[in-house]
């Protein structure tokens, strides 16, 4: 049997999500579900198809796909897949007027088609429309929890995202205006002859996109939003949402050729220390898990700003960070999501004691605790050593300092606190009965494990993709 | 300097002199008309003026000279205004060189500080809360006059009336201008509230809401005759600049004969009206806002005045 | 007759005048009419731009924008007012009637020197700053305020300002007309669902002040 041709696995990824999406409306809520698994199922099967090929290539006027928007897609159809498989947990706990099953898994597939067009399109006007149509559905997954504070959350979001992709899409004119076309692809092969105007429209994207990657002081719109969301869509938030804006980011950069200006790569920079810095403090002080959880993802996103500023071997750690952040982060949601529902609160203070309550849930919590904030032998420890060294290679001791700083407090801020909920003594003579264990607890071991694996071994055909993509990027390797 | 020219600069000062009283009458007749009353003959003010010049001129105790020279010298500044900007002459006269835009403006100020000097000078409570009044507005008032006056100097590129009234009259484009609409409008809003109009000033005994006459409470007899007439012909002056200069640049006759004074002094009547119609139908239609709230309104004008010469930076034509 | 280009800088500066009068006032159905208004001028002048350069992308965007930013979307925030149309208001903003408008009058000349110091080569047009200073200030009116109907006011000020540009500068934009449309989808998306369950969850079109979300 001969292997079936690079556009099948792209039709197949995109048409997936889309069938889902439409099918998951038919009022049974089993086919609604079914359809969901399937789609999150093949889109997955498709990407690896597309990571065993090892495809690259532009394929039509407007799709295109090299390593990079690999490495993206086997972390987004991978978080999907999971998701949906532990939406259904969710959904049995929610009983919410015009929240039924039909139109989550409808949002939920819209929102996941709308992350994977984001990465298999060539045109940067289009990958705009991805990024924006992500917000439009994640947007409506948070105001169908109807809370007044996810209500209000929703308004953030959607107010605060759009703002900043409004000025994204002012960066795409003026890039437009520049050098005749979208075309990431055609861009990067060819960098137009650099000038002030096109430096400009970056400086500008990074802005615009930042907003929905969360750089500080864009971020506003982040820790609400992956608090109030469902958990499954929390774990899409973090794990991937703010990696698909990074990835339109990275595409709009380059357009610059390497190694870039130094005014651009000095922006970055600043964003990318701010935002971890200020993410790190600002964690120490939640009182709710999941607000805690997202002031970790967007330290991640600080770090891997920095990296990508500071480019050579800091790119490879980029990638393999969000990578690994991705599933681990997604567990950790997954878990908080299980303490959610059983408790009923999320906030830290009201939970102690899981250990004895939520044995299962409460070892993973903690090991993807352990390994959102980089801790040996995970993925993202592999990755934020790479960009403190490449930090040091370029002679930037206090950069290192720095970034070695934010990572210290957010390691010890968020399993501090998440050691307490696990550990903790439930005060004497609390009424209140212990959370019972719920059985979705398998999905956040199997992230875990993912996280684990891209930080000890070399998988097979993700781990060349990871070099290619960051040989794509301009990055030098290990 | 030909005799031409002097005799209109002299005509033209016996114009303001004369015909802005009737100006003030008209308008009220026109405001008493729209207020279904059948108002006073529009020749009431030049009664008015009458009596005031006969009657007994009273000093409050402690009053100094400066009580009695203020309207003199309002006076003798409105006079001078009136023989260096255009009203009935398109052409340059004698004295016009020595002020421009600029100095116009300033020399409307420095009418008014004289006039708040006098009310201060007086001791009465009455008329310093009117020149705080007076005050409070004018620090916004009057950087929108200079604002307006730099726009116009760089819609023609000069600093002139006579200029900036020929090149409007000249080119369509210039006068649809943004900078020249947005200016336009600016001077208009300003106009409302230097002349004591509606939506800011109700003319009557409102002590409450008065500004510019709480000024010359004190003042009685022949001083106060002075004064209503500075104030008559400050409106006509200002009345007359909107109408000759920004808005209704056209049609005045360009040569220094007798004819052509009459034309464009009868011309001249005609565009006031137009404007008093205008400014009764506002008069009519808007109420007055809090006191408080003027501010609002001339930051509105302000703001209009700055955003007209910022249209003129931005689009790069006037 | 005056000329094509003098009558879009004509119709250009109403527009930032429309802005400045947006961001001066605190009552929520004048600035609804506001905006309505501020759309119908950006309407007219795609239209024009697409009677010059018989374009029927340009056509299409002037007959979106009136149709959903000029009439939809205002007509679904007015229905929101029900029938407190005359006092709902954004009530910190009501006494800074003098600050608010100086204020956008100072940002547009802000927003006009950072064009220049900037931009201004690459557009060298005349009024190729407008369509930047109006999405400056709908920007800023989207920080600023609080209450989510005015945010929205901020919000379409800001996407007429990018509907602005690209008739302005990038005429042959790819998908510009698609991107448009998402932008209005947004918009709908915003104000009639999130506003709506909104309501019905707060009972007010006002933002509801949570501690939830403090932190």
């Amino acid at each position: 049997m001969s292997a079936p041709d690079p556009t099948f696995w792209l039709f197949l990824l995109l048409a997936a999500p889309a069938a889902a999406a439409l099918l998951a409306l038919v009022p049974y809520s089993r086919v609604s579900q079914l359809a969901s698994r399937t789609g999150a199922i093949l889109s997955f099967g498709a990407t690896l198809g597309l990571l065993v090929s090892r495809t690259s290539g532009v394929f039509g006027s407007y799709l295109g796909v090299d390593a990079l928007s690999e490495v993206f897609l086997f972390m987004v159809t991978g978080i999907y897949g999971t998701s949906v498989w532990y939406s259904a947990g969710y959904l049995r706990d929610v009983h919410r007027p015009f929240l039924t099953p039909q139109v989550y898994y409808a949002l939920l597939n819209a929102f996941a088609f709308a992350m994977i067009a984001t990465l298999v399109v060539t045109d940067l006007g289009l990958m705009w429309i991805g990024v924006e149509a992500t917000t439009v559905a994640s947007a409506l997954l948070i105001v169908l929890e109807r809370r007044p504070a996810s209500v209000e959350a929703a308004w953030r979001y959607t107010i605060v995202a759009s703002a900043g992709l409004t000025i994204a899409l002012f960066a795409l004119l003026l890039l437009y205006t520049t050098t005749g076309t979208l075309n990431a692809f055609r861009l990067a092969a060819d960098p137009p002859v650099p000038s002030l105007a096109i430096e400009l429209a970056v400086a500008l994207a990074i802005v615009g996109f930042g907003t929905k990657i969360g750089l500080f002081p864009m971020h506003t719109w982040l820790p609400d939003a992956h608090s109030e969301a469902p958990s499954p869509v929390s774990a899409m938030f973090s794990g991937v949402l703010l990696p698909t804006a990074l990835y339109a980011l990275l595409r709009v950069l380059r357009v610059l050729g390497t190694p870039m200006p130094a005014m651009i790569s000095d922006l970055l920079l600043a964003f990318g220390i701010a935002t971890a810095i200020v993410a790190a403090l600002l964690l120490q002080r939640q009182r709710s898990f999941k607000r805690l959880l997202a002031y970790s993802s967007m330290e991640v996103m600080g770090l891997a700003t920095v990296g990508i500023a500071i480019g050579g071997i800091a790119l490879y750690g980029v990638l393999v960070l969000l990578v690994a952040h991705a599933f681990a982060k997604s567990a950790a949601f997954y878990s908080a999501g299980n303490v959610l529902r059983a408790g009923g609160t999320n906030r830290i203070a009201e939970v102690r004691d899981l250990r004895h309550s939520m044995p299962r849930t409460s070892i993973a919590w903690v090991l993807a605790a352990v390994a959102v904030t980089g801790a040996p032998p995970f993925g993202t420890f592999v990755g934020e050593l790479l960009i403190v060294v490449a930090a040091i290679s370029i002679g930037a001791i206090w950069l290192a300092g720095v970034l070695a700083a934010a990572i210290l407090l957010a390691f010890i801020g968020v399993n501090f606190q998440i050691g307490r909920m696990v550990w903790g003594e439930r005060p004497p003579g609390d009424p209140t009965s212990p959370p019972r264990e719920v059985p979705e607890w398998g999905v956040a071991y199997l992230n875990v494990g993912v996280a684990l694996v891209v930080g000890v071994a070399a998988i097979p055909y993700l781990a060349p993709a990871l070099r290619s993509a960051a040989a794509l990027l301009g990055g030098s390797l290990p | 300097m030909d005799w031409a020219t002097q005799a209109a600069s002299v005509l033209q000062a016996a114009v303001v002199l004369l015909l802005a009283p009737l100006l003030a009458g008209i308008a009220a007749r026109a405001k008493a008309w729209t207020e279904s009353r059948r108002g006073p003959s529009i020749f009431q003010p030049y009664r008015d003026l009458a009596k005031y010049l006969k009657k007994e001129t009273l000093l409050p105790r402690g009053a100094s000279r400066v009580f009695v020279v203020a309207p003199f010298v309002a006076f003798g500044t409105y006079l001078l205004i009136a023989i260096v900007v255009p009203i009935i002459t398109p052409y340059p006269i004698p004295f016009a060189p020595t002020v421009d835009f600029l100095g116009g403006g300033l020399l409307f100020g420095l009418a008014g500080i004289v006039t708040l000097l006098a009310a201060i000078d007086s001791g009465s409570n009455y008329s310093a809360l009117g020149a705080s009044r007076t005050v409070s507005f004018a620090a916004l008032a009057e950087p929108t006059l200079i604002v307006v006056f730099f726009a116009v100097a760089v819609i023609s590129g000069t600093n002139s009336p006579y200029v900036t009234n020929n090149l409007l009259t000249a080119s369509t484009a210039a006068y649809l201008s943004p900078t020249h609409l947005l200016v336009t409008a600016a001077f208009f809003l300003l106009l409302l509230a230097e002349t004591g109009k509606l939506p800011v000033e109700s003319a009557g005994l409102m002590e409450f809401g008065m500004i510019e006459d709480g000024r010359i409470f004190e003042h009685s007899g022949r001083l106060l005759g002075l004064f209503r007439w500075n104030g008559w012909m400050k409106q006509f002056l200002l009345c007359s600049v909107f109408v000759n200069v920004f808005a209704l640049p056209w049609g005045m006759i360009a040569t220094p004969t007798l004819w052509g004074a009459a034309a464009n002094i009868v011309l001249l009547l005609a565009k006031l009206g137009l404007l008093v119609a205008i400014l009764v139908v506002v008069e009519a239609t808007v109420a007055k806002v809090r006191l408080f709230k003027i501010r609002d309104f001339l930051a509105l004008s302000f703001s209009l005045a700055v955003l007209a010469v910022f249209a003129f930076a931005v689009l790069g034509v006037p | 007759m005056i000329s094509a280009s003098e009558a879009t800088a004509l119709v250009g500066v109403g527009i930032l005048l429309t802005a400045l009068y947006l961001q001066s006032e605190s009552f929520v159905d004048p600035l609804i009419r506001g905006i309505a208004l501020q759309s119908l001028l950006v309407a007219g002048l795609l239209a024009g731009l697409a009677w010059t350069e018989q374009s029927i992308e340009l056509a299409v965007l002037a007959g979106l924008t009136i149709a959903v930013r000029s009439l939809l979307i205002p007509y679904v925030l007015r229905a929101q007012l029900q029938s407190f149309r005359w006092r709902v208001r954004e009530v910190r903003a009501a006494h800074r009637v003098t600050s608010h408008a100086l204020g956008a009058v100072a940002l547009a000349i802000v927003a006009w020197f950072i064009f220049q110091e900037t931009l201004a080569p690459i557009f060298p047009q005349p009024g190729a700053a407008l369509p930047f200073i109006l999405l400056v200030e709908g920007l800023f009116m989207l920080a600023t305020r609080s209450t989510t109907l005015v945010q929205v006011i901020g919000y379409l000020e800001a996407e007429n300002a990018v509907v602005y540009a690209g008739a302005l500068f990038a005429k042959s934009f790819p998908l510009f007309v698609e991107v448009v449309v998402f932008l209005d989808v947004l918009g709908v998306v915003l104000v009639g669902i999130i506003l709506s369950i909104q309501r019905e969850v707060t009972g007010t079109p006002e933002e509801a002040s949570l501690s939830e979300l403090s932190g």
